[in-house]
């Protein structure tokens, strides 16, 4: 295991004072701006699992895309394996658009409805280089079957799939190109509590056979309490507290995580009402 | 074994299909079909009602009518397809890469798609085929230009929200490129839209021209179109109504299958609709 | 319904409920099986399922708002001891008698008009009341739901209120007719959690100030053994256990029931894996030869060939098991 080594080397992803802003002027919030990201912070060490919370607004998303590069930041720096995400050009884009995969949130949206799910999935295989039909082909049957999907579903198209199967095929897609990080972005909130647990269990198989980071951008708490070494939680844009998930759910030192943690709904026995502040 | 056939999703189309084949057909193979040559004047026949010799009757020329309208269905086809594949193509890439490049790229574009969009559609054609000329080969010219606004607004209303799909942000997680992107990713969620647009498009070029013609912008006598049929009949319509009722019954039917074709395809193409 | 003080507090009664959905090509699919629940007066009642267990549909047939090819073939639906299902206008139950709160709040409100305008609408259907009364019976309604500075805002459209404070006020909507039942399908889905809880703790609230019930219908067990009285659980169209909150939680009988509240994440001592069912929810046209759970059950046995009738387990508790 090499987590958190404490040397600079050991990180895999280092943000650092990132912002960002959207210009306003929209008609709801009345011509002023939106910080999306204010001052935000971390790392991830290899191998290692971060859970970033936050409820709508808090910024988790935007930050998600910004480590995917699918939207720019204004200040701060993001390093990723050492090298600033927002320099990056030609092949070396490249290489962080293939170590860096996505999971998205919702499964209806997740595949091209025009194509197959084993074409879907082979894309990966053809940006690698890898051309032959045959070896395209045989590499997406055994990741259906890693991701515990009936390989003969290449053929199929992603509305003839449940939403959790379609989920597991995003994961293969993402799997295809052996990425050193995967981003989840509510990977399992459109999806029922038993297919849930069929898919988180998923990554943590995965995790120990593949050997990919990770981080999980939800709204829900329990669910990093499964899967999450650590724990970011954000709000308005900014990281309200950090540090390991046990510590920090056990021990919250801040109101809002508190809040959190009291509003999650959890599976009791006793009638106790979950405690909203307004 | 014969898989029965999935009528809420094929039904439009397989009615309306033979129609418009038979509209092809005829179009194709007008001289081996039309009975009599569309240009034979026979003075001793004209407006001649409809009968055993001239199904459909004869014009003021003796013209056999039913021949004309034959004959008629090539320029319109032809017209049809030709202004539909130029409005279809241009739209499509202008939409396109409007919306999958947005910010200035498509504040441009789309700008002057609206400002081609202000004019009356026939109109517009008569401005331009008073620039280039009357013929038929400017007429589909004109009406293909005409064809290109609605083409790129509806494919970029559709390319935008293909754009905002997770699938395409997965695809330049993968590392796509843009022209990949827009060919492999985009361009197959388009093409169904286009392709419904497209069959109404072509029946309203069919009208257009016809319309053209009418103005005496399009085909010119004595080669003759549905258009200046009509328009040649109007002079006749007391005496011999067949002269405009037969090109206009050839227009009609011809318009409104297209549209169901239309209406059909869009069925077809929903790959939701698979039982 | 022998003991007459018992039916007294009954307000809601279906027995036997059966709804299928009607297919051209293949027979017709059962979406409800014999699906019998109460709901007392005061009470609020969680209904929960996964998706394709049936609960929305089961839930939608008690105003009359099935979708066209879906039709109760069998069982009684009583209010207060009068047949809902017996002909008469759906219509004139809707609102007065039961109200709804639906799901995804910004759809369930025309953008185009005014949270007051909305929230008076059933007052003016049913009652055909004054304009300025409804003005101030709105700004109460708003006052009720926790909406600051109500009076002011019911000017406001859909749009200019957050996620949160339309589901307030689609719940104030369901209030205006002062409903003895409401039924609040997933209310809170689309909310965030602070947000969800608050909603909660107003249904609470609102049970314990106007003594109104509510038959909430959700996927997260989690959320429901937070607040509600009693609970059944549904799987593939029939309910499969049902009691106290306490009685599904502390003493389960049937292996789903188990199996679901298994399944979900805790906050802290997960363990490495969770439990999970294997295979899939059978659909509805699927027949099946004996108990529905049992090709994904755990505990299956033998006797699981034949169909297991519902049981009790003493009070209310009741599980539809041969083994529990």
């Amino acid at each position: 295991m090499r987590i958190a080594a404490g040397t600079p080397e050991a990180m895999l992803l280092v943000a650092k004072n990132l912002s960002r802003t959207f210009r306003g002027g929209g008609m709801l919030r009345r011509g002023g701006d939106v910080r999306a990201l204010n001052d935000v912070s971390f790392n991830l060490a290899e191998n290692q699992t971060l859970g970033i919370v936050g409820e709508s607004g808090s910024g988790k998303s935007t930050l998600l895309r910004v480590i995917l590069r699918l939207t720019p930041y204004d200040s701060g720096n993001l390093a990723f394996d050492g090298a600033e995400v927002a320099s990056l050009t030609g092949t070396a884009l490249k290489d962080l658009r293939r170590r860096v995969q996505p999971v998205f949130q919702d499964p209806y949206a997740t595949f091209n409805p025009r194509f197959s799910i084993g074409s879907s999935i082979g894309l990966g295989f053809e940006l690698l280089g890898e051309h032959r039909r045959q070896d395209v082909r045989e590499e997406v049957r055994r990741l259906l079957d890693d991701v515990g999907l009936d390989p003969d579903l290449e053929r199929a198209l992603p509305h003839e799939l449940s939403g959790g199967q379609r989920q597991r095929a995003a994961i293969a897609r993402a799997l295809a190109v052996r990425p050193d990080l995967l981003l989840l972005d509510e990977p399992t909130s459109a999806l029922d509590v038993s297919v849930q647990a069929q898919v988180l269990n998923l990554f943590k198989d995965l995790r120990r056979r593949y050997g990919f980071s990770l981080i999980l951008v939800t709204h829900d708490l329990p669910v990093v309490g499964f899967m999450c070494e650590h724990l970011l939680v954000m709000k308005s844009g900014e990281v309200v507290e950090r540090g390991a998930t046990a510590t920090v759910i056990g021990n919250p030192v801040s109101e809002y995580t508190r809040t959190l943690i009291d509003s999650a709904p959890e599976v009791s026995g006793t009638k106790t009402q979950p405690v909203a502040r307004p | 074994m014969i898989r029965r056939l999935n009528w809420r999703r094929y039904g439009l189309v397989v009615v309306t299909l033979p129609v418009v084949a038979m509209v092809f057909l005829a179009a194709a193979l007008a001289p081996f079909i039309a009975p009599y040559d569309p240009f034979e004047l026979d003075v001793l026949m004209m407006l001649q009602g409809p009968g055993a010799d001239h199904l459909l009757g004869t014009d003021e020329l003796g013209r056999d009518i039913l021949s004309r309208v034959i004959h008629a269905s090539r320029v319109s086809i032809v017209v049809g397809l030709v202004a539909v594949a130029i409005g279809a193509t241009g739209g499509t890439l202008i939409g396109v890469l409007a919306a999958h490049f947005g910010g200035a790229v498509d504040s441009v574009l789309m700008r002057f798609m609206e400002i081609v969009f202000c004019f009356p559609a026939i109109l517009l054609a008569v401005i331009l085929m008073a620039n280039l000329g009357t013929s038929v080969l400017n007429a589909m010219l004109a009406i293909g230009i005409i064809f290109i606004p609605g083409f790129a607004r509806l494919t970029r209303a559709v390319a935008q929200t293909v754009q905002r799909q997770s699938f395409l942000e997965a695809a330049i997680c993968l590392g796509m490129g843009p022209v990949r992107l827009i060919t492999r990713e985009i361009l197959p969620n388009v093409i169904g839209p286009v392709l419904v647009e497209a069959a109404v498009a072509f029946s309203y070029a069919v009208l257009l021209e016809s319309a053209l013609s009418f103005l005496g912008l399009g085909a010119q006598p004595p080669e003759p179109s549905w258009g200046n049929m009509i328009n040649t009949g109007r002079g006749f319509i007391d005496q011999a109504p067949w002269i405009s009722l037969a090109p206009g019954a050839a227009l009609f039917v011809t318009v409104f299958s297209f549209n169901l074709l239309g209406d059909g395809l869009r069925d077809v193409l929903d790959p939701k609709l698979h039982d | 319904m022998t003991d007459p003080g018992q039916a007294a507090e009954r307000l809601l009664e279906v027995e036997g409920l059966t709804i299928v959905l009607r297919h051209r090509r293949r027979p017709p699919a059962a979406i409800a099986r014999d699906v019998s629940l109460h709901v007392n007066a005061g009470e609020i009642v969680g209904l929960i399922g996964e998706s394709g267990s049936g609960k929305t549909m089961t839930a939608k047939s008690l105003i009359g708002l099935l979708p066209d090819r879906m039709e109760v073939v069998s069982g009684g639906v009583r209010f207060r001891g009068r047949d809902l299902l017996d002909g008469g206008d759906p219509g004139r139950v809707r609102g007065r008698d039961i109200a709804l709160i639906p799901q995804d709040a910004l759809h369930a409100l025309n953008p185009v008009k005014t949270i007051g305008w909305q929230v008076g609408e059933p007052l003016k259907v049913h009652g055909g009341w004054r304009q300025r009364r409804i003005a101030t019976v709105v700004g109460d309604l708003l006052e009720r739901v926790h909406i600051p500075d109500a009076r002011r805002r019911a000017g406001d459209y859909p749009h200019q209120f957050s996620g949160g404070m339309q589901q307030r006020a689609l719940t104030a909507m369901a209030l205006s007719m002062e409903p003895p039942l409401i039924l609040a399908d997933e209310p809170t889905t689309a909310l965030d959690v602070t947000i969800q809880a608050e909603i909660i703790d107003l249904i609470g609230e609102l049970r314990d100030a106007t003594g109104a019930s509510f038959l909430f219908i959700s996927h997260d067990l989690a959320l429901v053994s937070s607040f509600c009285d009693r609970i059944y659980v549904m799987y593939a169209g029939e309910i499969v256990e049902s009691g106290t909150t306490d009685a599904i939680f502390n003493h389960t009988r049937h292996p789903y029931t188990r199996a679901l509240i298994g399944a979900a994440p805790r906050l802290a001592g997960n363990p490495e894996r969770l439990p999970t069912i294997p295979g899939r929810i059978p659909r509805p046209h699927e027949e099946i030869r004996g108990c529905r759970f049992r090709e994904r059950c755990p505990e299956a046995g033998a006797a699981c060939g034949e169909a297991p009738r519902l049981e009790t387990a003493g009070g209310n508790h009741a599980y539809r098991c041969w083994y529990a």
